[in-house]
């Protein structure tokens, strides 16, 4: 298959926000193939340290996906906003579906670090979509925030951008986010453990 | 929507992040006063705020395909509990990680338990990388080195590769570190590992690493987690070789690395691609690379997991070869955090810790953790040069290095932390902190801005190391800009308490102080302004002065140190501690002193050791702090007196204040009230648990020597607080008081010289010096030394008693007047009194004796001193036994006993009423004093014996030429008693320094022998005490022995002096072998003669009316004169002067 020109995401995008739901039907394979690009690139070569290399593309996944150059400067903010939705949205079906189908009602795991170490965290994306609509009813800002940077991929001042607030502010809402987050997703949903050595 | 609340919550939140981690607690709790919700609330978050530094940190996008790709990361087969793979039991699971399951099994053939590491199923799956896991498992188990974790075996299972290893039982050092600071708490809370310990394991990892080098493998993967410290503390290192075992293909979507436009994690799209070395640039990714030449870095695959990047070196992020200079970096990020506790290239993502680790280098060591010794902070430094040529270039260089680092450490050379060479920039930072979160009243501003100034310009100019054990420091006053006086002199004498834990600093003394300033014509209480302390600094061959200021800050407040170096001027270093509340104020102090200990110079380990928070070492109320601190300044400047109301003041502040009743209970003792000391010094003890090291000993040995009279113990203590504290004076002072007890005056004198050597000014050296060296009657050396201390303008009642003393040895009267004169309506008054009125008994003149013992107890008693007085009053009926009015010592020691309790004062009622015929009297006290005293060596050893040695003798005390045998059965039993004093006999009994109570149990068998008729025995007694005329000083004794001396010649001479002899007596066993059938020895004879005439000498004006006397001119009646004698000896004269 012959992945998408970013231009072609972008029109999708458009269409979506427009209220196109034909255009999701479209986009949600370009962002699977994405992640499975991703993954295969773990599997194989997760541990044989290309770390940067993992990083970038990342990057660059949601850069195919999102390309805020394609589109001209007084639209960015608000594309970015879409983007950034509509990454949360298939992703986190993503994870519910995967996670029904491979193991049950489990969290899957997600190892933050490395090799033998018998503490890792995990995360689960469908515990913290659930937590982030929480937060949205206490401060929406904060939970706009952070669609934009975890989901949307984006930088504290591409979020300021979007949010026409100071860099300084979307990292005090990231800090603050962060831990409310952290702390209605254990107190709920267990979703962040510690392993214990048994 | 966003509520009021949430906005306060949110406000507080961040501004609680601003706050020291230690603070925080406080700052919410006053924040949120009266609002226990809002502070749950806050507190709820802020305690997932270590957690959540990773959290969210790879966009969603990378935790979904992670998700995708994990199943393949787990083993292919998962063994369950119980279930035997190959010959290995499954026991339990010990953890999981990237690189598979690692179970604790035990081999069955041979018994022992052992870790199975099941790989991971990608691994599994890839015959290659299996091919070269049991290569590399074979070469790592062939190292087979103490320090590298034993592979004892692999195999496979059902197509699932696994490794078998040693289990070892212990923590890997990423575990130990994160107990100490917590996943990523600030470097704040984490405790460093000592640089004993940190070298220690750092050798033996250094020393694993040279013997997998020298066998040509690289780890590629030394980190936190693969250092294993087991329960031994041996180290470990774990996965050897692993790490190059994962897939050779190299990377493998197109283009990946080539372009990298716009990193969005960046921020400011700045590409990376340039650090990132191009591979094979589009090359599709699973191109022929099945087989690896390792040779081509096209192929190489560093083999690094995700997250170790933290620990990559430049060339492996860069993928380019490695070699073992790569794991000596490494190990050098490894050191880092292990001293830190911060990793060395910090990021929220890989991203930003591989451009660190590239470009930049890691803030130093010190900046973390100023106690950082320079030499370390060098070696973490080489080890993480960026360029390999400039790192070390071998595992055995590196250990070189740190070898020198323990050795230095061992030897207690200065570790002088690297943090106290560049501050500077900190404080700054800290000061603009501080000024960005509070509104600072302008004074405050401009102490903060100045001290930081000061440093700053200061240290430019510094060169050298602060401090040696060898410098002492001058504690300046403190600058309180508060308004609260309550600081005044407190902070001072806190810091004082903090520093003086320390056996590395060495802080000039309060009294050494006020002397100081006396020599500067300045008065005694003057205070100490920079320029004042850095004169005195000077003037005291000092080497740096330690200023502190405090200032308020809203309801805060900023404490302030500054050591200053006093010939250069240069800043040693500063350190800057605000408190919320004035109640935080001691512990901020106490802190801030502990940080400057290490910024002088001070070893860690010593630091860990002698570390006791002054807020509960000490005290934590100010107010009796300052109490305390007032009482400390009086005590330096006018004394004993002075001193004590201002202690009782502080413990009735803090009765937790264990150092003031101390202080208290010696105090009392000083002021000859010992029984009112008594229970302070038991409280001090109770409470010694809470103390610092340092004010344990003083209280132990207080107690020791004070309470229980437990003398050995008080030894052990005091020499063991000289070995912890060689320069504290008190240690040495206290054995040169002891040792003379113990009649070991020589080691007495040693120990007050090195009190002296150590503090010239120290009134109390002076005064034992002065007082062994009179008991030893060393006059010129002890007129020396007194002269020495009143040039400097040293003076106390012991000084005026010791100065009695000598004059009374030289006989100089006129001195003696002239002291007893100077010290009328004065502190001593009393004391020179009580000297007066023996001296005049020793002569005889008993009625003005007793004028002068009346007058000394009145003064006594008008300075409230009943204990005191009532001692007196007991010595006095001592004296009328001795000269045998024995109605009037009954009577003495009976009102002595009316006036109140003391050991001294009982001990000596208890031997005049048992020398004045009231035995029952004697007992019952020597019953009480055991029972009250059961371990008092001086009263068990020394005056018991000697009080029921009197009461064997009873009345019986006559020179007897041929006693009853009844007598002579009591005789033999009180030498009988008297047996154990003889080591201690000729010793000080007592620390009550003011009594002249010396010999008594030399002079009671002197007694027994003479009244057993064993002359030439009992002239041994007495000639023994007037060998010691240093020992006996004015004790009347001291002329009663030529009296003894001569009735024992008598006796020998074959004289029957007592009169009583008549004619067909049984003769005594010395009479009938010898002088019954002979006429009198002419040489004993003489020497009686001679002897009774020096005592007539002695007592030349003496009360005529005196029974001893009367009873010794009869005698010296019977004495026949020697043929040859000379006849000059006048018989007394009948009639007073």
């Amino acid at each position: 298959m012959t992945p998408p020109t970013p231009h072609e995401v972008t029109q999708l995008l458009r269409a979506w926000s427009d209220g196109h739901q034909e255009a999701l039907e479209k986009l949600i394979p370009l962002v699977y193939d994405e992640l499975h690009r991703l993954a295969r690139h773990y599997m194989s070569h997760e541990r044989s340290g290309h770390i940067l290399q993992t990083s970038a593309l990342v990057n660059e996944a949601y850069l195919r996906l999102v390309d805020a150059r394609q589109v001209n400067w007084q639209n960015r903010a608000h594309f970015y906003a879409i983007s950034a939705g509509l990454m949360r949205r298939i992703l986190v079906d993503f994870a519910r579906t995967y996670q029904s189908q491979k193991r049950g009602a489990g969290v899957l795991p997600v190892s933050l670090d490395e090799g033998l170490d018998v503490k890792e965290e995990r995360l689960d994306l469908a515990a913290l979509d659930d937590a982030l609509k929480a937060l949205a009813a206490l401060d929406a800002r904060k939970s706009r925030v952070v669609e934009l940077r975890f989901f949307g991929g984006m930088s504290i001042e591409e979020a300021a951008e979007v949010l026409k607030v100071s860099p300084e502010t979307v990292k005090r809402d990231w800090k603050l986010a962060k831990v409310w987050l952290l702390r209605e997703m254990s107190g709920k949903q267990d979703a962040v453990r510690t392993l214990e050595q048994s | 929507m966003q509520s009021e609340r949430w906005n306060k919550v949110e406000e507080l939140y961040h501004s609680a992040l601003e706050q020291d981690e230690a603070r925080r607690g406080e700052f919410l709790q006053k924040a949120c006063a009266g609002d226990p919700e809002l502070l749950r609330e806050v507190e709820s978050l802020l305690a997932y705020e270590k957690h959540s530094e990773n959290f969210m940190e790879s966009p969603a996008m990378e935790v979904a395909a992670k998700v995708l790709s994990n199943g393949e990361t787990r083993p292919l087969y998962e063994p369950v509990v119980g279930q035997t793979v190959s010959h290995y039991r499954i026991l339990a699971k010990l953890g999981e990680g990237g690189m598979g399951v690692v179970y604790k099994a035990e081999d069955v053939r041979l018994g022992r338990a052992v870790a199975v590491k099941f790989l991971p199923q990608r691994l599994a799956k890839d015959q290659q990388a299996l091919e070269r896991f049991q290569r590399e498992a074979r070469a790592a188990s062939a190292l087979n080195h103490p320090h590298i974790c034993t592979i004892h075996d692999i195999g496979a299972h059902e197509g699932q590769p696994f490794i078998v290893m040693e289990l070892l039982r212990g923590h890997t050092l990423k575990e130990l570190i994160q107990i100490g600071h917590g996943t990523d708490a600030p470097a704040s809370r984490f405790a460093p590992f000592s640089t004993d310990r940190l070298s220690e394991l750092a050798i033996q990892i250094t020393n694993a690493l040279d013997a997998a080098h020298s066998n040509g493998i690289i780890h590629r993967d030394v980190k936190p987690a693969n250092i294993f410290i087991t329960e031994s503390g041996q180290v470990k290192l774990l996965d050897f070789g692993l790490a190059k075992l994962m897939p050779a293909r190299s990377v493998g979507i197109p283009g990946a690395r080539a372009e990298l436009p716009g990193s969005r994690f960046q921020g400011e799209g700045q590409s990376t691609a340039g650090d990132v070395r191009g591979d094979s640039g589009g090359t599709p990714a699973l191109s022929g690379a099945l087989t690896p030449p390792v040779d081509s870095r096209s192929f190489t695959d560093p083999g690094i997991t995700m997250g170790t990047v933290s620990y990559m070196s430049p060339e492996q992020a860069r993928d380019e070869e490695l070699d073992v200079r790569s794991d000596l970096f490494s190990f050098g990020a490894v050191l880092y955090e292990m001293t830190t506790g911060r990793q060395a290239f910090p990021g929220g993502n890989t991203v930003i810790v591989l451009s660190a680790l590239l470009s930049q280098a890691p803030v130093p060591p010190s900046d973390l953790n100023p106690k950082v010794p320079p030499e370390l902070e060098r070696i973490i430094s080489k080890a993480l040069e960026k360029d390999r040529d400039m790192r070390y270039q071998s595992a055995a260089e590196m250990r070189a290095d740190l070898k020198r680092l323990r050795r230095d450490t061992d030897s207690g050379k200065s570790m002088t932390p690297a943090g106290a060479r560049r501050d500077s920039a900190k404080e700054r930072a800290h000061s603009t902190r501080l000024a960005k979160t509070w509104m600072l009243s302008l004074g405050v501003l401009a102490l903060v801005a100045a001290v930081a100034l000061t440093a700053y310009l200061r240290r430019r100019h510094r060169s050298s190391y602060p401090l040696t054990a060898q410098d002492s420091i001058v504690l300046a006053d403190f600058t309180n800009t508060t308004g609260e006086k309550v600081f005044d002199d407190t902070l001072k004498q806190a810091l004082r308490a903090q520093l003086e834990q320390s056996p590395f600093l060495n802080a000039l003394s309060e009294e050494r102080v006020s002397q100081t300033l006396g020599y500067m014509g300045r008065p005694r209480d003057t205070r100490l302004t920079e320029g004042m302390a850095r004169e005195v600094c000077l003037r005291t061959g000092s080497t740096a002065m330690l200023l502190g200021s405090i200032a308020s800050l809203g309801s805060h407040y900023v404490v302030s140190l500054n050591a200053v170096n006093c010939q250069s001027g240069d800043s040693l270093g500063t350190e800057l501690v605000e408190a919320d509340s004035r109640e935080h104020v001691l512990r901020a102090l106490g802190e801030a002193a502990t940080k400057m200990r290490a910024r002088l110079g001070e070893s860690l380990a010593s630091i860990q050791k002698y570390d006791a928070p002054v807020d509960q070492a000490t005290t934590a109320s100010l107010e009796a702090l300052q109490a305390y601190s007032l009482a400390i300044k009086k005590l330096s400047t006018e004394g004993d007196a002075a001193s004590l109301p201002f202690l009782t003041q502080a413990t009735e502040l803090d009765p937790q204040f264990a150092v003031a009743y101390a202080l208290l209970g010696n105090l009392y003792a000083n002021l000859n009230q010992p029984t009112r000391g008594m229970e302070p010094i038991k409280r001090a003890y109770e409470l010694r648990g809470r103390v610092s090291q340092r004010e344990r000993f003083y209280i132990e040995s207080t107690y020791y020597s004070r309470y229980t009279g437990e003398l050995e113990k008080a030894v052990e203590v005091c020499e063991l607080w000289k070995q912890t504290y060689p320069r504290d004076v008190t240690a040495y002072v206290w054995l040169g008081n002891i040792y003379p007890i113990l009649g070991r005056y020589e080691k007495g004198l040693e120990e007050s010289r090195e009190a002296l050597r150590l503090q010239p000014n120290r009134v109390t050296s002076y005064a034992s010096l002065a007082n062994t060296e009179l008991i030893l009657n060393h006059l010129e050396d002890a007129r020396q030394i007194l002269s020495q201390a009143q040039a400097r303008g040293l003076t106390s009642p012991a000084m005026q008693v010791f100065l009695y003393r000598l004059a009374f040895l030289r006989g100089d009267l006129a001195e003696m007047q002239r002291l007893v004169a100077a010290a009328a309506g004065q502190l001593a008054e009393d004391h020179l009194l009580a000297q007066e009125a023996d001296s005049e008994a020793y002569h005889g003149r008993l009625a003005k004796a007793r004028e002068l013992t009346r007058r000394t107890i009145d003064s006594a008693l008008r300075e409230g001193r009943v204990e005191a007085a009532g001692t007196f009053r007991a010595a006095a009926a001592l004296r009328e036994a001795a000269f045998g009015n024995q109605e009037q010592a009954r009577r003495e020691a009976k009102a002595a006993l009316a006036m109140t309790n003391g050991q001294m004062l009982q001990t000596l009622a208890a031997l005049a009423l048992a020398r004045a015929g009231d035995g029952a009297g004697a007992s019952g006290l020597a019953r009480d004093l055991h029972q009250q005293e059961p371990w008092d060596t001086l009263q068990n050893a020394y005056w018991l014996p000697t009080i029921r040695a009197w009461v064997a003798l009873g009345h019986n005390v006559m020179p007897s030429i041929n006693p009853s045998s009844s007598a002579l059965k009591a005789d033999a039993a009180a030498i009988e008693l008297l047996e154990p004093v003889r080591p201690f006999e000729l010793g000080l009994p007592t620390l009550y320094w003011v009594l002249n109570v010396t010999t008594c149990p030399v002079e009671a068998r002197g007694e027994a022998y003479l009244a057993m008729g064993r002359g030439a025995e009992a002239a041994a007694e007495f000639q023994k005490i007037i060998d010691h005329p240093g020992l006996v000083g004015t004790f009347p004794i001291g002329a009663l022995a030529r009296l003894g001396l001569g009735r024992a010649y008598a006796l020998q001479a074959g004289v029957d002096i007592s009169g009583e002899t008549k004619p067909g007596a049984r003769p005594s066993a010395e009479m009938a072998g010898d002088n019954a059938r002979r006429a009198p020895l002419p040489e004993a004879l003489a020497k009686a003669r001679s002897a009774y005439q020096d005592f007539f000498a002695l007592w030349n004006d003496a009360d005529p009316d005196i029974p001893i006397l009367k009873q010794a001119k009869a005698e010296y009646a019977r004495l026949p004169i020697a043929p040859g004698a000379s006849l000059r000896a006048k018989p007394p004269r009948s009639g007073s002067k």
